[in-house]
């Protein structure tokens, strides 16, 4: 086998007449990180459920855990680790039971089931929960036993669907860790958020618009090369009024009210000097203007935009 | 009439053994757009259906629009608009269909019905999508008409939970641009978010941990008030350098954000001290910059100990 975890060439889903994945290639390598971002409905679900072996391709190819994904998706089922945000754990049972359960789904042998059972008792702070109902545990706490049901059978890839949702700051820093040694370990990580901050920690990410990949890349990278004009944030009396005059004016191609603020984004050929004395005559400034560096957010929104003008 | 379109004065809310809300007091002014931020369990839901009076309390005093919320609930709740988290909005109805049942509810008087529909259309963007059915909508859209729907009475004051919650980040800034042009015609606007950096877009917010108050007021004061020098570092083997530098007492809190990793120092700690530090832990320095704190620095700093 190589060292690539997934391969994609030319993957299309289509759903009656509408185009749910359109073409999309990606190749995922062994213990990458991996976020898939875009808007909900733009096809990332779709992708997903294909590269799981749950659905059929309507066409293109793709191979995941070195298995075919239209002919041997039972040999991928066995591989891969799948964690959603919402339906993954039981309740009204216990910490143990649970892991006893998935156990069992994922057909683990019991002596492999307990050993690992008990290292992960042992290296996290779940163990003090071994015997508590998990509708009572802290959100972290549940997050991070939803993700070890979805890898205790030590799948080489591991789906998880928008895994930080609602969680404590701290412990979605906790559950990154987890993620980060789980790649260390060779296992690839494909995650899907909306936390575009959290976004930059992933080795790479694809973002996906109307079933096309629009962009791919380090987090890093994409923002530097992708991202077009630059970002400025200044401080206003009418935030509203400012942003409707800014979009009136020729180079801004993005303004954005943050509570007192506004973000601008100007064009590459654009004098930021002409735009703001332009501006400084119609409203106040509370600040001056301060070029920021643009986020993967910013990227994420720009590129959203391009797609649909 | 009050500068305060709600007062919570020690607020107290129990589920069996859990306390949702402790000892819980908050002033939130009139016409403000005022986030309450928080993880899961910090209290937000249950903060927001005390206010829309869909539940009891323990302890304590509530005060809406200058009315008890104990004794005047019948006359408040006219003038407030609820999005709970799951809406109830009929997918097998379209979106024009949903309006119309919202303002029967609410007893929308028929002269001012289609005036009212139109600009609450034009409002939201929803125009176009008014024959579609409900089901169909996208994430995003549903949570503009749920918008929409809560406003058909036009309340005073709007309680929304966690409405940006697994919405994708365009569709987020939709969402507050419709807040603030809603803000601006004089609504108070309350809405929570487990997304600390929310706060950023509020006027006013609160940041809530487990039935309390860890932070409040304006988003510039609360970063002020935070006395704490927060040093962004650039250097290899995040996770090694992370627990290497934790070790060191000079920072309070040491933490990986994106590629990077804060570390958190008392406010007279200078970045040659800081650089120095990494430098005799061994780490190579890429780049290293004092940086204004995000909220989520804040809320792990004011957290810090309490696991």
């Amino acid at each position: 086998m190589n060292d690539l975890a997934v391969t994609v060439e030319n993957l299309r889903r289509k759903f009656g007449s509408f185009v749910a994945v359109d073409g999309v290639s990606f190749d995922i390598g062994r213990g990458e990180i991996f976020g898939f971002l875009g808007p909900n409905g733009a096809g990332k679900s779709t992708t997903i459920r294909m590269l799981c072996g749950l659905l059929r391709p309507t066409s293109g190819e793709g191979r995941v855990a070195g298995f075919d994904i239209t002919r041997q998706p039972e040999k991928i089922k066995t591989r891969i680790g799948y964690m959603s945000q919402k339906f993954s754990l039981y309740r009204t049972i216990t910490v143990e039971e649970n892991l006893d359960f998935y156990a069992g789904v994922y057909l683990m042998e019991r002596r492999h089931h307990r050993d690992r059972k008990d290292e992960f008792f042992r290296q996290t702070e779940l163990g003090a929960f071994r015997n508590r109902v998990v509708s009572s545990l802290p959100s972290g706490a549940r997050q991070l036993l939803a993700l070890f049901c979805a890898i205790q059978h030590r799948p080489q890839i591991v789906f998880l669907d928008e895994p930080t949702a609602g969680v404590d700051p701290t412990a979605r820093r906790y559950f990154w860790d987890k993620i980060n040694s789980l790649a260390d370990e060779g296992i690839t990580v494909f995650v899907t958020t909306h936390y575009l901050d959290e976004a930059e920690e992933c080795d790479r990410v694809a973002m996906i618009f109307e079933g096309k990949i629009a962009a791919i890349g380090a987090p890093a990278e994409l923002t530097r090369t992708r991202f077009k004009g630059r970002v400025f944030r200044l401080g206003v009396e009418n935030p509203l009024q400012a942003r409707s005059l800014a979009l009136t004016l020729d180079g801004v191609n993005d303004a954005v009210v943050f509570g007192s603020e506004l973000h601008l984004t100007l064009g590459d050929a654009a004098n930021p000097d002409t735009i703001f004395r332009q501006l400084e005559s119609r409203v106040s400034f509370a600040d001056a203007p301060v070029l920021i560096e643009p986020t993967l957010e910013d990227l994420f929104v720009s590129l959203i935009g391009e797609e649909r003008r | 009439m009050s500068s305060f379109a709600v007062t919570l004065q020690s607020v107290s809310k129990n589920y069996g053994p859990t306390a949702a809300l402790d000892d819980f007091s908050l002033n939130i002014p009139a016409q403000s757009i005022f986030a309450l931020v928080g993880p899961d369990g910090a209290g937000k839901t249950t903060l927001l259906r005390l206010l829309a009076g869909i539940l009891d309390f323990d302890q304590g005093d509530i005060t809406i629009l200058d009315r008890n919320l104990s004794c005047d609930y019948e006359s408040i709740r006219p003038r407030i608009g609820y999005m709970p988290q799951q809406f109830g909005l009929y997918e097998d109805l379209t979106v024009g269909e949903n309006i119309s049942f919202f303002a029967d509810i609410f007893l929308v008087p028929k002269a001012q019905r289609k005036q009212r529909l139109d600009r609450l259309l034009e409002f939201s963007r929803l125009r176009p999508f008014i024959s579609r059915l409900a089901a169909d909508l996208s994430g995003g859209m549903k949570q503009k008409l749920g918008l929409t729907c809560a406003l058909v009475h036009s309340p005073e004051i709007l309680l929304l939970d966690e409405p940006t919650n697994g919405v994708d980040p365009v569709s987020r800034r939709d969402f507050w641009q419709l807040l603030y042009e809603l803000n601006r015609d004089g609504t108070t606007v309350i809405i929570s978010s487990s997304y600390m950096d929310e706060a950023e877009r509020a006027s006013r917010f609160a940041m809530m941990r487990q039935g309390k108050l860890i932070a409040s007021g304006r988003p510039g004061e609360v970063r002020e008030e935070f006395t704490c020098n927060v040093y962004e570092l650039v250097t290899t083997r995040l996770r090694v350098a992370r627990d290497v530098l934790r070790q060191e007492d000079q920072f309070d809190s040491v933490d990986i954000f994106g590629k990077t990793l804060h570390l958190t120092t008392k406010h007279d700690v200078p970045q040659d001290s800081v650089s120095a530090t990494v430098t005799r832990c061994g780490l190579e320095i890429d780049s290293l910059k004092l940086i204004t704190p995000t909220f989520e620095d804040i809320f792990i700093n004011l957290s810090r100990g309490s696991l």
